[in-house]
């Protein structure tokens, strides 16, 4: 499964903001094709999770328990099966989630993101 | 620089009307014409009695209104029944038009979730025209939202 980061705002219900970092599933393999041609949107290669700042004692655990060890497949992975698996309540596991998501979320995105989230 | 291609004209261009946001009802059936106004940056000048040119101050964007021509019927469920109840109720009206149609990946522009119509819903002619009748619907927005289809 591959990981995008949404570069135009994508019109469906709900939209796709631009930012929006995702698996993008609920788009037909053919529109996420066309869409990463004409640059609306870009696959992500990220970084393993243990060369992150602070995620070093994380990673470790996360590798041990669960055999995941890239932003990809933390991201992709259900909060819930992820939580039990690693003993932890599954907003501690939401929020590392979202650490990461910030992590491979470019700043002026970001902040457009959040203007849009305030309106 | 060699000159560009693959410039699209407006003959397949797609406009649709929503009022909630998120059902789009495609109207490029009834729709002839898409214009805007408004929307352009608020800017303000001043002068000094030193320098022969103006000091430049750049503000805020105003509201844009997008303005479309459409063929006038009268079923019940047709667009200038469905305009004329909007406009008269001051109900949510979007509009949204595709320049190159709305395929994956080309770009629609949308109006604010809060738009609505502010014109009169009326079909207007004159007696030498054997024109199809038309009317405008013109909607006023907050901003107009670029994204792309998917």
């Amino acid at each position: 499964m591959k990981l995008y980061r949404v570069l135009d705002r994508l019109e469906c219900r709900p939209p796709f903001l631009k930012g929006h970092i995702g698996t993008l599933l609920k788009l037909k393999e053919r529109s996420r094709q066309i869409l990463e041609e004409k640059g609306r949107i870009a696959q992500i290669h990220a970084p393993p999770l243990a060369i992150l700042p602070g995620w070093r004692y994380r990673a470790r655990r996360l590798r041990k328990k669960t055999g995941i060890d890239s932003a990809e497949g933390l991201l992709m992975a259900d909060v819930d099966k992820l939580a039990e698996r690693l003993q932890l309540s599954s907003s501690i596991v939401g929020q590392w989630q979202d650490d990461v998501r910030n992590w491979l979320t470019v700043a002026h995105n970001r902040r457009q993101s959040w203007h849009r989230l305030r309106e | 620089m060699a000159q560009i291609t693959g410039v699209e004209s407006w003959v397949d261009a797609s406009v649709w009307y929503s009022t909630n946001d998120t059902d789009w009802t495609d109207i490029s059936g009834y729709c002839a014409g898409v214009s805007i106004s408004g929307g352009g940056r608020i800017t303000g000048e001043a002068y000094t009695f030193e320098g022969d040119k103006a000091i430049l101050g750049f503000g805020k964007r105003p509201p844009v209104e997008l303005t479309i021509n459409a063929a006038y019927t009268e079923g019940a469920a047709d667009l200038f029944a469905v305009a004329r109840t909007a406009a008269e109720d001051k109900t949510q009206f979007q509009l949204r038009f595709s320049p190159e149609g709305g395929d994956t990946a080309e770009f629609i522009f949308s109006t604010y979730s809060d738009s609505r119509i502010i014109n009169e819903i009326v079909p207007v002619g004159t007696a030498d025209s054997a024109d199809p009748a038309f009317f405008e619907i013109t909607v006023r927005s907050r901003e107009l939202i670029k994204g792309s289809a998917t």
